[in-house]
């Protein structure tokens, strides 16, 4: 009882606590809401002076953040995310100290929700970044974003605007508006977006078979790998052209890019770009799987499975498997893919000799690639922010290698993914400069500390690819193929790098591609609701078209469902959004 | 009772019996589950093998929770959290409740308060409103805030109210003719008499704070504040929801190598104790409480 | 019970018309004490849910939040206008009449089923275990609950497994636009019906058993005496319950659904909560939000405040 009675005060001591701290929160309701919006110029005074973009600020700035998480995000003993070295190291070094708002995990929408709230209550913090574009949009529309345009010209170091640079056009539609400019767009690297045909060399020279150029040899490679037993073991085991894994996609589109076992070469050579948005003939914007090109290369891809030119396993069984056992040759895919499933298969026979071509859609060579969003997501600083300036300096010292400002064991445990102004920020280049360097060098152009020199400015990763490159070349220095490479006893362990940019981004820097980019990347208020249940129809329609389980006249009754349940409406609104 | 049962009498009582107890069987299922999966090897759980019983039995989940903080800091938080709720809970709603029970002769205005009350609950500004209003406040982050922020449970003030209404009205006139005014009555004679509502309504408002996951949500900033509901809600139902449709390959690659089934279903077995622990016990209180609270036959 | 209360009513004596008199006088003192006791409730209701009513001017204005509420252009009623020409609110207030009312008719009825069949089992100890245990979900939240029905009924399910088994196609039922309103509702209905069954066993226990003895020396069967003995006897409770349960027919259950529900089931899943949720949030289309939210609550309210009259002048019971 006597406890009881002591909680009772306990509760009835809280409660009128409370109502006296909230009283006092509610009179200064008024003054906050009431708060005219102000817009801070926020010009440095000092622009006239040359400014460092590497410098340290004068005084110590506070600068606050949301921050999203990554679950899987490790820190060295001791460290955290409010205090660790990067943080330590802006604050020594730059007299910048970072502050978090807020922080969510950005696996899940909980990072996109806080910083919802956070537009909806009309105050961000100094900075956000992994914004997506109808968050950047919103911000600006309620005029909370900074017009960042002067600060960025006077503190944003030459590698930091010249990765802007690189995708300059894209970037300035999306972030500048009569010379202000309201973001700073995350930057994607390209290559990452280029599909190459994956090829056993090996394979095709003992049929003494040729790259395909066309369709028609397309099949007729597929057929020989299939029937003619190309590695050779006397038993038809096995598979034609490679088709998707368990749950995997026919070809890459707006959301999902940069993966292998996608047919897009063949959807391209029928002029079809499922997934994306496309001009059709009077210039209207139309999405790309509803087209008559694309019936014409589903009804192509369903005779060759038929035939069985398509391995039939497909999207029933492990492709990534298939190929380790090394039982197929052909497939499409990123350039990276040596790092991943390819190496695998190397592993098990280092004498695959994985070649990376592009199939021509036309007869004029030129592979017609489905581009990718070089800007997924977005920076903003707040109008309110004081020290604009330190948060670009961050993104300079970003560009500028945290390798040379913290330790390197540090710098190995945390990854880049723990410094506070962490986002894809690559040249549009990005990769493509080490086999280009490569090049240079090999053509007797430049000398290894040449090529040092120009990269350093650049990503870490880029030296290092180089170099290992050089360690694993042997003559003669213009043959790619397996033989002219040494991957013996140390080496065998890099050979996911070696490959990758030795080799797989040779389609890229040869150039016979043109990009053909979707329309808009943008999510219209329709689609937020329908777009799943479409692409769900689109995908199990194909799927069952390609493998015979429906017949081809089913793409109209799919193009018919798609516009009635939603897809005719959400055109409507992309065509809107285009043209105005 | 000498009548001798019919044939169809006895075969649907012993229907009726099965029936039954395949519905009870049908109610504790999910804690089994959850347990036999907490207590199963996570491929197997993976290839939706494990059904009642434990397939390659081990304790590891309920081993490597014992070194995650962050879930046992989520747990503190919904405790300090229904602990604090109730106690304000408690405390507000019995003093409200007896002068709400008054007819509006005996107490003016009463009616239009209760009206006030049931509007409130019906009519909101929304989301934004409320989460500025908190932000001002000051009660992100805060245990108080959660307490607090669902305002005034008005079904079970109407649920007290109801209960005092239907005390003889004598017990109150014999009181203040011994001399107690409003709060000794109040304090030292309705209270104990309200035993059984005061238990039922205490029983909603553990339940109801222990349950929350949304008010947990908005108002943390950060994951070290999130209460056991949301964080169960973080790490299990949302990441899993999204990975049906929304999530690029790239992001599922990442989110299957984190999942681990039989760990997350070991946190949800835990989450289900603190319920399991309490309601039976009050059982004989709630089930009297709402019959005289709410609805008379 | 009526027959005590007129007695009581006919038989006024002086004393106690003294007492009445004094009472009255005692009762005007009282009041002040009576407003204390209600304070700290109404400090309370006013500070956390008076006040963030200042929301409800959303509804009226475009409303932007660099702006803020006093800033705001008002638009009167153009978000109502466009609500009425969108076909998802159409499509959502469906999704929302068919769940709500599916879950209002089975709860009112399974349970009613669940305690007559339970009335009919004389094992005390039996019915007891089985009362705890149909208690049991409707104490565990839907974020827990949500969490094992993802596990059984998911693709890594024991579910999907048997389905896979007999050589069809992977099932999720969350992925299943055409199930998913049953799931929502069945499941539903599962968490509550034992705990929704209390009352009817408590107007059960309160019949008066003259009555099935009279009819047992009649010689009437089992179904008979259900039938002309038992359910009359709580017609009235069964009448009342439907009535007070009108109030919620625009609530499908926020809770539920979010934590069920994903885009590949929005066409028969979102309800009007939810989708205020995301337009109010993800869509940062605020205004339009609230106002949506703001039309559910006056349609509550004119329920409620219906039921409420129905109730009083119907059975003569007043909810509060």
């Amino acid at each position: 009882m006597k406890s009881l009675n002591l909680k009772k005060l306990l509760a009835l001591v809280l409660t009128v606590a409370m109502s006296l701290a909230l009283l006092a929160g509610c009179a200064s309701t008024a003054g906050t809401t009431a708060a005219p919006a102000e817009t801070t110029a926020a010009t440095p005074a000092e622009t006239t002076a040359p400014v460092d973009p590497l410098g340290a600020q004068p005084e110590l700035t506070v600068i606050t953040r949301g921050v999203p998480l990554d679950p899987n995000q490790k820190y060295p003993e001791g460290q955290s995310l409010e205090d660790n070295a990067y943080t330590r190291m802006l604050k020594e070094k730059f007299n910048i100290e970072i502050q978090n708002e807020f922080a969510a995990s950005n696996t899940t929408t909980d990072y996109s929700q806080k910083v919802d709230l956070a537009i909806a209550s009309g105050k961000i913090p100094d900075y956000l970044t992994n914004l997506t574009y109808t968050q950047y949009r919103a911000i600006v529309k309620a005029g909370m974003a900074m017009d960042i345009s002067q600060v960025w010209d006077a503190y944003a170091s030459p590698l930091t605007k010249e990765v802007y640079a690189s995708n300059g056009a894209l970037f300035d539609s999306l972030v500048k508006k009569d010379g202000a400019m309201y973001g700073i767009p995350a930057s994607n690297p390209l290559p990452d977006f280029l599909s190459v045909m994956w090829i056993r060399q090996d394979w095709m020279d003992k049929l003494s078979l040729k790259a395909p150029t066309n369709i028609e040899e397309l099949k007729a490679l597929a057929k020989a790998f299939k029937d003619q037993d190309p590695d050779g073991n006397g038993k038809a085991d096995t598979e034609g052209l490679a088709g998707p894994s368990i749950d995997g996609k026919l070809y890459q589109d707006m959301k999902n890019m940069n993966f292998a076992y996608h047919f897009d070469q063949v959807f391209a050579a029928f002029n079809s770009f499922p997934g994306i948005w496309v001009k059709d003939a009077s210039g209207k914007a139309v999405y790309g799987s509803t087209t008559a090109e694309t019936k014409a290369a589903l009804q192509e891809l369903a005779s060759m499975y038929q035939d069985g030119l398509i391995s039939q396993g497909m999207l029933t069984s492990k492709t990534e498997e298939t190929l380790a056992n090394n039982k197929l040759g052909l497939f499409f895919g990123p350039w990276w893919f040596p790092f991943g499933d390819l190496g695998n298969s190397w592993k098990n026979d280092t004498t695959a000799n994985w070649q990376p071509y592009l199939l021509p859609s036309g007869t004029d060579g030129i592979y017609q690639a489905k581009g990718g969003n070089a800007a997924q997501s977005f920076v903003v600083i707040s109008k309110d922010a004081k020290n604009p300036e330190a948060i670009i300096k961050m993104l300079n010292i970003f560009k500028a290698g945290l390798k040379n400002y913290v330790s390197e064991e540090d710098q190995t445990t945390m990854g880049d993914g723990a410094y506070p102004m962490y986002l894809t920020f690559s040249l549009a280049e990005g990769p493509g400069m080490v086999l280009k360097e490569a090049n240079n060098y090999f053509d007797g152009k430049a000398t290894a500390d040449d090529v040092h020199a120009n990269v350093a400015n650049y990503d870490a990763y880029i030296t290092q690819a180089f170099d290992k490159i050089l360690v694993s070349k042997v003559e003669p220095f213009a043959d790619r193929n397996m033989s002219a490479w040494d991957f013996s006893g140390e080496k065998a362990n890099d050979f996911g790098w070696v490959w990758s940019f030795g080799v797989g981004l040779t389609p890229y820097v040869q150039g016979n591609f043109n990009w053909v980019n979707s329309l808009s990347y943008e999510t219209t208020k329709t689609m937020e609701k329908r777009w799943a249940n479409l692409t769900k129809l689109e995908y199990e329609t194909f799927s069952k078209i390609i493998v015979g389980q429906a017949s081809i006249d089913e793409f109209d009754t799919f193009v018919s469902q798609w516009n009635e349940e939603g897809g005719a409406q959400i055109v409507e609104e992309i065509n809107a959004m285009i043209n105005g | 009772m000498a009548f001798k049962k019919s044939l169809g009498s006895k075969v649907f009582d012993s229907f009726n019996i099965v029936f039954l107890l395949v519905l009870t069987l049908l109610c504790l299922i999910p804690m089994w589950y959850t347990l036999m999966i907490a207590l199963s090897d996570k491929a197997a759980v993976q290839a939706g093998m494990v059904t009642i019983y434990p397939i390659g039995f081990n304790f590891y989940s309920f081993q490597s929770i014992l070194g995650d903080p962050k879930f046992f800091r989520s747990i503190l938080i919904s405790f300090e959290r229904v602990i604090m709720g109730a106690g304000i809970t408690m405390l507000i709603l019995s003093m409200a409740a007896y002068p709400l029970s008054k007819t509006s002769k005996q107490f003016p205005g009463r009616n239009a308060l209760m009206w006030l009350f049931v509007f409130a609950m019906l009519f909101n500004g929304g989301l934004i409103p409320w989460f500025l209003t908190m932000r001002t406040y000051n009660m992100m982050d805060s245990i108080l805030g959660l307490a607090l922020c669902g305002g005034v449970p008005i079904f079970n003030l109407i649920l007290m109210t109801n209960f005092v209404k239907n005390l003889p009205e004598e017990l109150e006139e014999a009181a203040k003719i011994d001399g107690a005014g409003p709060w000794r009555f109040l304090f030292s004679i309705l209270l104990p008499l309200l035993k059984p509502v005061l238990a039922t309504v205490l029983l909603f408002t553990l339940v109801n704070h222990w349950n929350d996951f949304f008010q947990g949500m908005i108002l943390s900033t950060r994951e070290e504040s999130y209460p056991l509901q949301t964080y169960i809600q973080q790490l299990v139902v949302s990441t899993n929801l999204q990975s049906m449709s929304q999530m690029s390959v790239e992001q599922l690659n990442r989110l299957s190598k984190m999942n681990n089934d039989s760990l997350n279903a070991a946190k949800v077995f835990i989450a289900m104790i603190p319920v399991l622990l309490i309601y039976p016990f009050m059982q004989r209180y709630f089930v009297k409480g709402i019959t005289l609270g709410s609805v008379k036959g | 019970m009526a027959t005590a209360t007129s007695t009581i009513a006919t038989q006024p004596s002086t004393k106690q018309v003294i007492r009445k008199s004094n009472f009255d006088r005692r009762n005007k003192s009282d009041l002040k004490h009576f407003w204390i006791m209600l304070s700290p409730a109404l400090v309370w209701l006013v500070l956390f849910q008076i006040v963030p009513m200042f929301g409800i001017v959303m509804a009226f204005q475009d409303f932007n939040p660099g702006a803020g509420f006093f800033k705001s252009e008002f638009i009167g009623l153009e978000n109502f206008k466009y609500m009425f020409e969108l076909r998802d609110v159409r499509q959502v207030l469906v999704n929302t009449l068919v769940i709500a009312l599916g879950k209002i008719t089975l709860n009112l009825f399974v349970p009613l089923i669940f305690a007559l069949m339970l009335n009919e089992m004389k094992q005390v100890r039996l019915v007891k275990f089985i009362q705890t245990s149909v208690y049991l979900p409707h104490f565990l939240s839907w974020v827990i609950l949500s969490s094992i029905m993802l596990q059984i009924f998911g693709y890594n399910g024991p579910v999907n497994a048997f389905v896979m088994d007999l050589g069809k196609e992977p099932f999720s039922i969350f992925q299943q636009a055409d199930l998913f309103r049953g799931f929502v509702i069945s499941s539903d209905v599962w968490k509550n019906f034992g705990f929704n069954s209390i009352i009817y066993l408590a107007a059960l226990a309160g019949i008066d058993v003259t009555l099935y003895e009279a009819a047992e020396i009649d010689g009437a069967t089992r179904w008979g005496k259900l039938w002309h003995i038992t359910l009359p006897s709580i017609q009235t409770t069964i009448a009342l319950l439907a009535i007070l349960s009108l109030g919620s027919i625009l609530d499908a259950g926020f809770d539920q659904v979010y934590n069920m529900y994903n885009p590949l089931v929005y066409s028969t899943g979102d309800i009007i909560d939810t989708y205020v949720f995301r337009a109010g949030l993800q869509q940062l289309d605020f205004s339009f939000g609230t106002a949506v939210g703001l039309l559910k609550s006056i349609v509550s309210f004119v329920l409620i405040t219906t039921g409420y009259w129905v109730a009083k002048k119907t059975v003569g019971y007043r909810i509060f």
